[in-house]
């Protein structure tokens, strides 16, 4: 048995102390250089203090204690290894970094997914419940500016609504019909954006906005009072506070979760994929309250289907794995539950659906 | 390990001892692309435990008297320190959104709020600053023997705001007064065992120095700063104590300024290349944000691909910039700073206890959320 020159820190002055260490049987007797023994150190409390690279000197800890021991060269290691097994300066061998990584990775995603698909969406949904329906409306006001902005920039010369008496009356008597079957809350507010684009939308605060190219786009009446139900049914579920709040949510999350490692570059990723996910279950929602509207109001459903089947005829439909990004429900789910929905009454006679259809030409 | 310098005795001083740094590039850039690779695999949560690593391995290659310093912060620490900010912020953020969605026409309480905002920010980043501080001495020994940090970092913080109100009010002229009353509060607050620094340093004598600053700054493509910098860096030296210890640092611009030539030219140049190839791989539409909806589905396709080369070069170039940052900054700064500094005095090192401070618990989670923290 040798022994083995090192520095000591007792860990409760910052003086310096030559010492010798012997290995005892039952951990390592550090000597002063009177001959007596300064302390006793258990093998079993032993810590390596640094990641040791090469040459580097050996500093070792007292678990519980303040106290350092550092041996200039690494000698005393080889002896010391076989009484205190735990300890190891070998650098961790690759198949345990590897390891390692992958535990944390698929925690991590866990983690992520777990927070971003059910908890911020959860929490979107309960806080909506939370918003006044004050806040809404004028949030909704705000919104619509925007859109109007939107379409007028798009199309160089201004946007505007379409107002033609006859097709305005029409309008509000339909969407007098069915917000009597929804029973909302809300003022609900129809209005008409003159542009090329079929498309609708629901603004927070029960306001709905078609673009005129959807009335174009419709061949029967039943389809137009689809859509106006299908936005009714996002207006009541009030889908886009939801999403803004769940989009401000994710935001923050990306923001602050993942630092400064190109959080921004993540975000805009994550944010993408998850706004679309989120519509495909909303958008089936409002599909269902649509439904239960248009019974309720004694009109026919089968616009719903026809119609969102000839959207997508226009365009061409999706390869499956990219089926998982598009943000509407597939024309197959829709005609489907429309199929349950039996048969109503007819929507608008002939004059009124001739007088709808020209609603932007006045 | 390298040996210091020892600087003898001479015409009444007492004898000086260098501080060392044995660091190697090689090894910090195998800790730091670890680093980068887990952080980017775990999503981000790897990065205490990689701050941790690379603490861990400055600290223990500074050495003073033959003993190298310690950092025994444990990356839990940091987490849990981040989790708790979140929590806090979380409700300040919300708070701050309803506040728009409930008085969306009256512009004038807007603006007030959101002067408001600036305030409490400007406030919470100096908090963190301080508080960040704290958590790291209170890691930090040499000797076994813990550093820290006492002081409210609230009052930091209204120093801060105080004496940049100041330095605004007067263009900039007070801006060695504004650094000044915070070294004086830091380092006044510093602890080493038992015992706090002194700091005697005062505004007065470097305003010369950054009124030739201020002037050369636009002449000089703003190295005067530095230099400025590095004035103010060897005077705090001068005119800080503990005990009988008194320091000095003989740090010079030119060192400084070519760590950050060199750093900054060879993240240009991986910034240039990664732009690049970003350039020649994405339709120009895309970078340019003029995209249109496409109408097909290879459009379509190729619009998902695109972004994705577009996101994944951002994040490769982040990842590198971090260990550049790393290997061609913070490495030959450690360098500079201790190879400068000499320590002198006679101090009777068995006379230095512990102190029986409480420790924080938790590390930095606000500097970390408001990207203040050094390393």
């Amino acid at each position: 048995m040798s022994d083995y020159p090192a520095t000591y820190n007792d860990g409760t002055i910052a003086a310096r102390r030559s010492v010798t260490v012997l290995l005892d049987v039952n951990g390592l007797r550090l000597v002063g250089e009177d001959g007596r023994t300064v302390d006793q150190w258990p093998y079993q409390d032993l810590r390596l203090v640094d990641e040791v690279f090469g040459a580097h000197p050996l500093r070792f800890g007292l678990a519980g204690s303040e106290a350092r021991l550092t041996f200039e060269t690494q000698g005393i290691f080889p002896d010391l290894k076989r009484r205190a097994r735990h300890l190891t300066i070998e650098r961790r061998r690759w198949t345990s970094v590897a390891l390692r990584a992958t535990v944390m990775t698929v925690a991590a995603i866990a983690v992520l997914a777990v927070v971003l698909w059910v908890g911020v969406p959860r929490a979107a949904q309960v806080l909506t419940r939370f918003v006044p329906l004050s806040w809404e409306v004028a949030l909704g006001d705000k919104v619509m500016d925007q859109v109007v902005k939107h379409f007028s920039e798009e199309d160089g010369d201004g946007s505007r609504f379409c107002d033609a008496p006859a097709g305005r009356a029409v309008l509000d008597r339909l969407v007098a019909k069915l917000a009597a079957a929804a029973e909302s809350p809300y003022d609900l507010r129809v209005a008409v954006l003159d542009h090329k684009m079929a498309n609708g939308f629901a603004l927070p605060g029960g306001q709905i906005v078609l673009l005129g190219g959807l009335i174009e786009f419709a061949e029967t009446p039943q389809e137009v009072t689809a859509v106006v139900a299908h936005e009714i049914g996002h207006v009541v579920h009030r889908h886009t506070t939801q999403l803004i709040l769940r989009n401000l949510g994710i935001t923050f999350f990306f923001g602050v979760m993942l630092g400064d490692l190109g959080s921004g570059a993540i975000a805009v990723a994550g944010e993408t994929l998850l706004t679309l996910s989120y519509s495909r279950e909303a958008e089936s929602e409002a599909d269902a309250t649509a439904i239960q509207l248009l019974q309720r109001a004694g009109l026919r459903a089968d616009g719903l289907a026809s119609f969102f089947a000839r959207m997508d005829e226009k365009r061409p439909e999706l390869p499956t794995v990219l089926a998982l990004l598009s943000t509407h429900p597939s024309s197959e789910e829709r005609a489907a539950k429309a199929a349950m929905a039996g048969t109503g009454g007819a929507v608008l006679t002939p004059e009124d659906w001739a007088g709808l259809k020209v609603i932007c030409k006045g | 390990m390298s040996k210091p310098i020892v600087v003898p005795a001479a015409g009444g001083y007492p004898q000086g001892h260098g501080l060392g740094y044995d660091g190697r590039a090689k090894e910090i850039f195998g800790i730091a692309l670890t680093n980068g690779l887990l952080t980017l695999a775990t999503l981000g949560v790897y990065r205490f435990w990689g701050k941790t690593r690379l603490r861990r391995y400055f600290w223990g290659h500074v050495s003073f008297l033959g003993d190298r310093l310690e950092y025994t912060g444990r990356a839990m620490e940091l987490c849990l320190g981040f989790v708790v900010v979140v929590l806090v912020l979380a409700p300040l953020i919300g708070a701050s959104v309803a506040f728009n969605l409930i008085f969306p026409e009256n512009l004038e309480l807007i603006a007030a709020k959101e002067g408001l905002q600036v305030l409490v920010i400007y406030f919470l980043v100096y908090y963190a600053i301080f508080r960040a501080r704290r958590y790291r001495l209170s890691r930090t020994q040499w000797r076994g023997i813990r550093c820290g940090q006492t002081g409210s970092a609230a009052k930091y913080a209204w120093l801060a705001i105080g004496t940049s109100i100041l330095m605004v009010l007067t263009f900039g002229l007070a801006f060695p007064y504004y650094r000044m009353v915070l070294k004086r509060y830091e380092l006044r607050n510093t602890w080493f065992g038992d015992r706090s620094l002194r700091f005697e340093g005062r505004a007065r004598d470097l305003f010369w120095q950054w009124l030739v600053a201020l002037v050369l700054f636009v002449p000089s493509l703003g190295t005067s700063y530095i230099w400025y910098q590095v004035v103010e860096f060897r005077y705090v030296a001068l005119k800080t104590q503990y005990r009988s210890l008194r320091f000095r640092s003989e740090l010079r611009t030119l060192q400084v300024l070519l760590i950050y030539l060199i750093y900054g030219a060879v993240a240009l140049i991986t910034m240039a290349i990664m732009a690049f190839v970003v350039y020649s791989f994405v339709p120009q539409d895309m970078i340019l944000g003029t995209t249109t909806t496409s109408e097909s589905t290879s459009g379509f396709f190729l619009e998902t691909v695109s972004s994705l080369i577009l996101v994944g070069a951002l994040v490769v170039v982040a990842v590198w910039l971090n260990i550049l940052r790393m290997v061609l900054f913070m490495h030959p700064f450690f360098r500079v700073v201790c190879k400068s500094t000499t320590i002198f005095g006679d101090e009777d090192y068995a006379a230095i206890a512990q102190s029986q401070q409480a420790a924080p618990a938790r590390g930095e989670g606000l500097a970390d959320a408001l990207d203040v923290g050094a390393i």
